[in-house]
């Protein structure tokens, strides 16, 4: 689904990750774990497009992306939820959930009333509040028109970036557990940073360990979770 | 008390005029972060090119309505095609832009007192003549002005929510970074923005050379008033940016009442500072600015 190779991002003047390895199989829930500024959310962008100048290698669905712009990732299938949760306040719940409809290229209105049953569907809520200004949403509600907004992109491979913070410990439980189901169902793919190590490990199939801008291990949870030494590489 | 309430309908017919330039220029900043400073140029321009198709060269007053439109809408799209964009791509300063932007608006008047001169022109019209309402005079300029603000307002609001393209500005207007993220807000929906801000001015271009005549002053003098009428409003919200323009109009014509109308200026500036030193965020601006 998405490979990287030897990838570099970061800001203008300013590099972040250095020689990133990492892929994404179809199906696959992958976290990606590191500490603040790790550079997790950079790695995230510069793949998405997102930032200006990176290199590397990036493939996407057998084709070769780097440097492709974030409209054109979008069309293909890869979404990104940014850490910043970032819905737009001013616009209603709908508007915010149309915005990712549009993001994906797509037209058919029939397309639309397909992929909005279905996010509803899996977010309820969204529907009771489809009218009001996201702004007035709690946090934890603003963060499912975010992820529902990415779903109304018919995403193939969802990048989440910390889709649980700020929230209370049962809403971690149900954003995994919608990860989840979304990767049962809809056949999603995910690269997912959270901070919640614990609870993503829960969910995840493989798991990569990112400092200083490099990704320096790969494992499975249950490696993770057993061996204290690979702890002791952060 | 009857010249009082004439002064109000005055003020009523400016405010809508400057009403129009205020949501123009607040729906550009909002949604680009341009401080247009030749917000101003851009309807002195239309105004001058209104004047010379309907009294030099005697087109049909459709065609020169269609003609200062176009204008307006030229310049304001030329200027951020070509001056605002390249600007943005080095990164440029919110100063320098408004640097750069202050520098057109100077060059456009000094082009104008070049080709048409120094001096006041006018208009001759039926419209800017009138009829008694009882004890009040109501001109045709004045009744058309507020007309044409309401369903232009009223299309804009339509447009604003009911779009696609409207939608996406009103995110830009929210978070134009975001809006990236989701690879949809590109350099056309500036251009767009500056098309309908600059469109917005030409009401007021047509009609105030109808009503008070051409100087080339005139577009400086609707560039304070489009800001201060944002500001007043409440600055990146359009609805406010309409108020806050009809309010200034309303109490510029109300405070010249036992006053000389040289006063007008004063009292804009009266009002804005007002807004600055209590309400900063203006009329509408706290209820719908978060995060
Ligand atoms: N816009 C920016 N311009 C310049 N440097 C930045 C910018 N954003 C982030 N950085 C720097 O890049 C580095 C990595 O940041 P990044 O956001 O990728 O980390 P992260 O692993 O996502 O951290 P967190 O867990 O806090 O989200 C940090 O040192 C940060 O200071
Ligand atoms: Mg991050």
């Amino acid at each position: 689904m998405l490979s990287v190779h030897d990838f570099h991002a970061g800001y203008p003047s300013v590099p972040v990750v250095s020689g990133a390895e990492l892929r994404v199989e179809r199906g696959e829930i992958v976290s990606l774990f590191g500490h603040n500024g790790a550079g997790k959310s950079t790695l995230m962008k510069g793949v998405f497009g997102v930032l200006g100048d990176c290199r590397g290698e990036v493939r996407f669905n057998d084709a070769a992306v780097a440097g492709a712009s974030t409209r054109s990732l979008m069309r293909r299938g890869m979404v990104l939820v940014p850490q910043e949760r970032g819905v737009f306040p001013s616009l209603t719940v709908a508007e915010n959930l149309r915005m990712g409809f549009w993001a994906s290229g797509e037209s058919a209105r029939a397309e639309y009333d397909r992929r909005l049953a279905r996010t509803l569907g899996y977010l309820p809520i969204l529907d009771e509040r489809k009218d009001d200004r996201a702004g007035e949403l709690s946090g934890g509600q603003q963060q499912m028109v975010s992820i529902g907004r990415a779903l109304l992109a018919g995403p193939k491979l969802l990048l989440l970036d910390e889709p649980s913070t700020g929230l209370a410990p049962n809403l971690v439980d149900d954003i995994m557990a919608l990860v989840t189901r979304l990767r049962e169902e809809e056949g999603l793919s995910v690269l997912l940073v959270e901070q919640n190590v614990g609870q993503a490990l829960a969910v995840s199939d493989r798991v990569y360990l990112m400092k200083g801008g490099r990704i320096i291990h790969e494992a499975t949870p249950d490696q993770l979770t057993w061996s204290r030494s690979l702890w002791d590489l952060f | 008390m009857i010249v009082l309430f004439q002064m109000f309908v005055e003020g009523v017919a400016a405010g809508s005029l400057y009403a129009l330039a205020a949501v123009g220029f607040a729906l550009i900043y909002a949604t680009t972060r341009t401080f247009h400073f030749a917000h101003g140029a851009t309807m002195m321009l239309a105004a001058y090119a209104f004047y010379q198709a309907v009294t030099v060269w005697q087109w049909p007053a459709v065609f020169a309505v269609a003609l200062a439109v176009a204008v307006a809408v030229a310049f304001g799209v030329g200027v951020e095609r070509l001056v605002y964009q390249p600007m943005r791509r080095t990164d440029a300063s919110f100063l320098t832009i408004f640097a750069a932007s202050f520098g057109l608006l100077i060059v456009a008047t000094n082009v104008v007192v070049l080709l048409f001169g120094n001096s006041f022109y006018s208009v001759d019209s039926t419209l800017s003549r009138g009829f008694l309402v009882g004890p009040l005079y109501l001109s045709w300029v004045n009744l058309l002005s507020v007309a044409v603000a309401l369903v232009s307002i009223t299309a804009l609001q339509w447009f604003m929510r009911r779009t696609r393209t409207g939608v996406i500005l009103r995110a830009m207007m929210d978070d134009a970074a975001l809006v990236g993220v989701f690879g949809l807000g590109d350099r056309r929906y500036g251009m767009i923005a500056f098309a309908i801000g600059s469109a917005l001015v030409a009401p007021a271009a047509i009609l105030t050379s109808l009503n008070a005549g051409l100087q080339p002053s005139m577009g400086a003098l609707l560039t304070l008033l489009a800001i201060a009428g944002a500001i007043v409003g409440g600055i990146g919200n359009l609805w406010g940016a309409a108020l806050g323009g009809l309010l200034l109009g309303i109490a510029e014509n109300v405070g010249v009442w036992q006053l000389s109308s040289t006063w007008k200026p004063a009292i804009t500036f009266g009002v804005l500072l007002i807004f600055l030193m209590f309400k900063p965020d203006g009329l509408l601006g706290a209820a719908t600015r978060r995060s």
